[in-house]
C-alpha cells in the first residue's frame, strides 16, 4: 500500500517531466514549419538578376527586389544613424544618474516607448512628419523606426554601464580627466560589446518592422534614393505581394522572405557574439 | 681642462638659452593668444558642462516623446470624441460610408484573439520555463530550446502572417470543415493560433529567470520533506514565482493586443461582429492598418486614432504593471 503510493508519486513526477519536455519541444514544431516552408518556397527564386532588378509589372516574368532591398537598408540605415547616439547619451545618463528625479521618469518614458504598438507608432509619425511634408517619405519611416530602436539601445547601455566597477571611472577621473572623456575614452570603451550588441538587436527588430511602415514609407515601386520620397522596404513588399491575388507576386514574396529573414538571422548571430564577451542580460 | 671648462659653459649657456627662448616663446604665444594656459581648464569645464547637458537632454527627450504620442493621440481624436462620445465604445456597427462608427466589433475581436492566443501559448511558456529554469538549466538541450525561443521572437511578424496565410489558412479551414461550421479558413480562430506562437518567446523568457530565482534552500527543504520533483515545483517554485509568472503573461497579452501585421493578414477583415471563434473578424490592431490610408473624411480618420489611443492606452497600462511586478519580485 506504502509502496504503492511512493510508486504513483514518483510517476506522477516522471509524467509531469514528460509532460514539461513535451509541451517544450512542440514549439519547436511551428518554428521548423516556417523555416523550412520559407526556404523550400524562397531558394528557387533568388537569383542574380532577382537581387538587381526592380519589379516588373503584373504579367511579365522576371523582375526583382532591388528597390526594396536598397530601400530597406536606407530606412534601417537612417534609422540606426538618429537612434543609437541618442540612445547611448540617455543609457549614460540614466546609468550616472540612478536615482535623480528626472531618470526615474526618463526610465518609466523608456518602458512606455517600449510598450507602444509598432502600428501607434505609425500614426503619431504620420501626425509629426508625412502630413507637414504632405507627402509620404522613407525619412518618416526612419523615425518612426528611430522611436522603435530608441529603448532597447537605452537599456542595453544603461544595463551594460552598471555592470562596469565605478574604479575605472573613478580613475580616470583621479587623473585629472575631465568627466566627459572619462565616458567617452574610459566608460564606453569598456562597455562598447555590449553597447554595440544591444544595437544590433534593435536593428535586428526594426528590420522586419512592417506596421510603422505603412503610413510613413508607404512603398514604392521604382528604385528611390530621395530621402524624402516614398521608397520601398522589405516587409512592406512582402505583405503587398503576399496579399495580392496573383502567383508569380507569391514566389517573388517567398524569395523576400527569405533574404529578410538571412538578414534578420545574421544580425542576430553577430548580436550574440558580441553579447558572449561580456555576460549581458538583454 | 679649460677645453673642457669652456665646453661646459658653453653648453650651460645653450641650454639656458633654449629654456628661456622656450619661455619667452610661450609667453609671447600666449600674449598673442590672449593666454592660451589660463583658458585651457575652463574650456575643458565648459566641454564638461555642455556634455552633462546632453545627457540630461537625451533623458529629457525619452520622457518628451512619451508624453507627445500620448498628446499627439489625444488631440487627433477629438473630433471623434466630440461626435461620438462614450457611444464610440459600444457602438455595434461601423460604417463609414454612413458615418456611423461603433468600435465594439474591434474591441472584441481584440480581446478574443488576444486572450485566445494567450490560453494557448500559456502552457507552453510555462513549460519552456520550467524546463530551462528548473529542469536543464545548462548543457546542449537547453541551449538548443533557447536559440528556438529567440528565433521564434526574431521571425519579423508579415512573415509568421504570410506563413499564416498558405499554411495555417487550409489547416484551420480541412479543421472546419470536420467540425462542420463555415470553412472561412481565415478568422479569429487562426489569428489567434498564428498570434499564439509569436508571443511564446515573452512569457517563457520572464519566466525562466523566475525560476531561476527561487532560493535553492527551500528547494532542498521540500526534498528533505520526502517531496518528489513534482510536488516540489508544484509547491515550491510556483507559489514562489507565480507574481513573476503573471508579470510574463501580462507581458505576453501586451505584445497580443498590439500586434498588426500577422493578425491583419489572416482574420480576414470584416466590421461585423463576429459570430463565433472561427469567424472572421477585426482586430483594432488591423483595422488601423486596412483603413488609415484610406479615411476620407475628418471622424472617420479620427474613429481610427481614437482606437490608436486606446491601443496606447491598454498596453501602456498592461506593461507597466507587468513590468512593477516584475521590479518588485527582483526586490525580494
Amino acid at each position: 500500500m506504502e509502496a504503492k503510493h511512493i510508486q504513483y508519486r514518483i510517476a506522477k513526477s516522471n509524467g509531469f517531466k514528460g509532460a514539461v519536455i513535451f509541451f517544450s519541444f512542440l514549439c519547436t514544431v511551428p518554428l521548423i514549419g516556417i523555416l523550412v516552408y520559407i526556404v523550400r518556397k524562397g531558394i528557387g527564386v533568388i537569383n542574380w538578376h532577382f537581387l538587381t532588378h526592380i519589379p516588373k509589372p503584373v504579367g511579365e516574368a522576371g523582375g526583382g527586389i532591388a528597390n526594396a532591398l536598397t530601400g530597406s537598408l536606407m530606412i534601417v540605415l537612417v534609422a540606426a544613424i538618429l537612434a543609437v547616439p541618442a540612445g547611448i547619451m540617455a543609457g549614460i545618463y540614466l546609468s550616472e544618474n540612478k536615482n535623480s528625479r528626472l531618470s526615474g521618469w526618463s526610465r518609466l518614458a523608456v518602458d512606455i516607448l517600449q510598450g507602444v504598438p509598432s502600428i501607434v507608432t505609425g500614426i503619431v509619425i504620420y501626425f509629426w512628419i508625412v502630413k507637414p511634408m504632405r507627402t509620404f517619405s522613407s525619412f518618416s519611416g526612419s523615425v518612426a523606426l528611430a522611436i522603435m530602436m530608441l529603448p532597447i539601445v537605452v537599456r542595453s547601455t544603461e544595463e551594460t554601464l552598471k555592470l562596469l566597477p565605478a574604479s575605472l571611472k573613478e580613475a580616470a577621473l583621479a587623473l585629472g580627466v575631465p568627466y566627459h572623456r572619462a565616458i567617452l575614452k574610459v566608460v564606453l570603451p569598456c562597455g562598447i560589446s555590449g553597447i554595440l550588441s544591444g544595437v544590433m538587436l534593435a536593428i535586428a527588430r526594426i528590420a522586419g518592422e512592417t506596421a510603422p511602415l505603412l503610413f510613413t514609407a508607404f512603398g514604392n515601386p521604382y528604385m528611390n534614393g530621395n530621402i524624402l520620397k516614398p521608397v520601398q522596404s522589405l516587409p512592406l513588399l512582402i505583405f503587398d505581394y503576399a496579399t495580392s491575388p496573383y502567383d508569380g507576386w507569391h514566389s517573388m514574396a517567398w524569395g523576400a522572405s527569405l533574404i529578410l529573414l538571412i538578414w534578420i538571422l545574421a544580425l542576430n548571430i553577430i548580436t550574440k557574439l558580441t553579447a558572449r564577451k561580456w555576460s549581458i542580460q538583454l | 681642462m679649460d677645453l673642457t671648462d669652456n665646453k661646459i659653459a658653453v653648453t650651460r649657456r645653450r641650454s639656458f638659452l633654449r629654456v628661456t627662448s622656450y619661455f619667452k616663446d610661450r609667453f609671447l604665444k600666449d600674449a598673442m593668444n590672449g593666454n592660451k594656459r589660463k583658458t585651457r581648464p575652463s574650456r575643458q569645464i565648459k566641454a564638461e558642462r555642455i556634455f552633462k547637458q546632453a545627457l540630461i537632454l537625451a533623458a529629457l527627450s525619452m520622457l518628451v516623446l512619451a508624453v507627445a504620442f500620448l498628446l499627439t493621440l489625444a488631440v487627433q481624436s477629438i473630433p471623434s470624441l466630440k461626435s461620438l462620445g462614450i457611444r464610440f465604445l459600444y457602438g455595434k456597427t461601423w460604417d463609414p460610408v454612413n458615418n456611423i462608427f461603433g468600435a465594439y466589433p474591434f474591441l472584441l475581436g481584440t480581446l478574443l484573439t488576444s486572450f485566445l492566443a494567450l490560453f494557448i501559448s500559456i502552457p507552453f511558456s510555462f513549460a519552456i520555463a520550467i524546463f530551462l529554469g528548473e529542469y536543464f538549466p545548462t548543457g546542449g538541450l537547453s541551449a538548443f530550446l533557447k536559440n528556438v525561443v529567440e528565433l521564434i521572437a526574431a521571425i519579423p511578424s508579415v512573415i509568421y502572417g504570410f506563413w499564416g496565410l498558405f499554411v495555417l489558412v487550409p489547416l484551420v479551414r480541412s479543421l472546419e470543415l470536420k467540425l462542420g461550421v463555415t470553412p472561412y479558413g481565415i478568422g479569429i480562430f487562426t489569428a489567434s493560433l498564428i498570434l499564439s506562437v509569436m508571443i511564446i518567446p515573452y512569457a517563457a523568457s520572464m519566466g525562466r529567470e523566475m525560476v531561476r530565482m527561487v532560493p535553492l534552500q527551500l528547494k532542498e527543504a521540500a526534498y528533505s520533506l520526502g517531496a518528489t520533483r513534482y510536488e516540489m515545483i508544484r509547491n515550491v517554485v510556483i507559489p514562489y514565482t507565480q507574481s513573476g509568472l503573471f508579470a510574463g503573461v501580462l507581458l505576453s497579452l501586451g505584445r497580443a493586443l498590439g500586434e498588426t501585421m500577422a493578425v491583419t493578414m489572416v482574420i480576414g477583415n470584416t466590421s461585423a461582429i463576429p459570430g463565433s471563434i472561427f469567424a472572421p473578424g477585426n482586430t483594432m490592431a488591423s483595422v488601423i492598418a486596412n483603413e488609415f490610408t484610406e479615411a476620407a473624411s475628418t471622424v472617420y480618420l479620427s474613429a481610427l486614432i481614437e482606437l490608436g489611443l486606446l491601443l496606447f492606452l491598454v498596453t501602456t497600462v498592461i506593461n507597466l504593471v507587468g513590468k512593477n511586478i516584475i521590479k518588485k519580485f527582483s526586490i525580494e
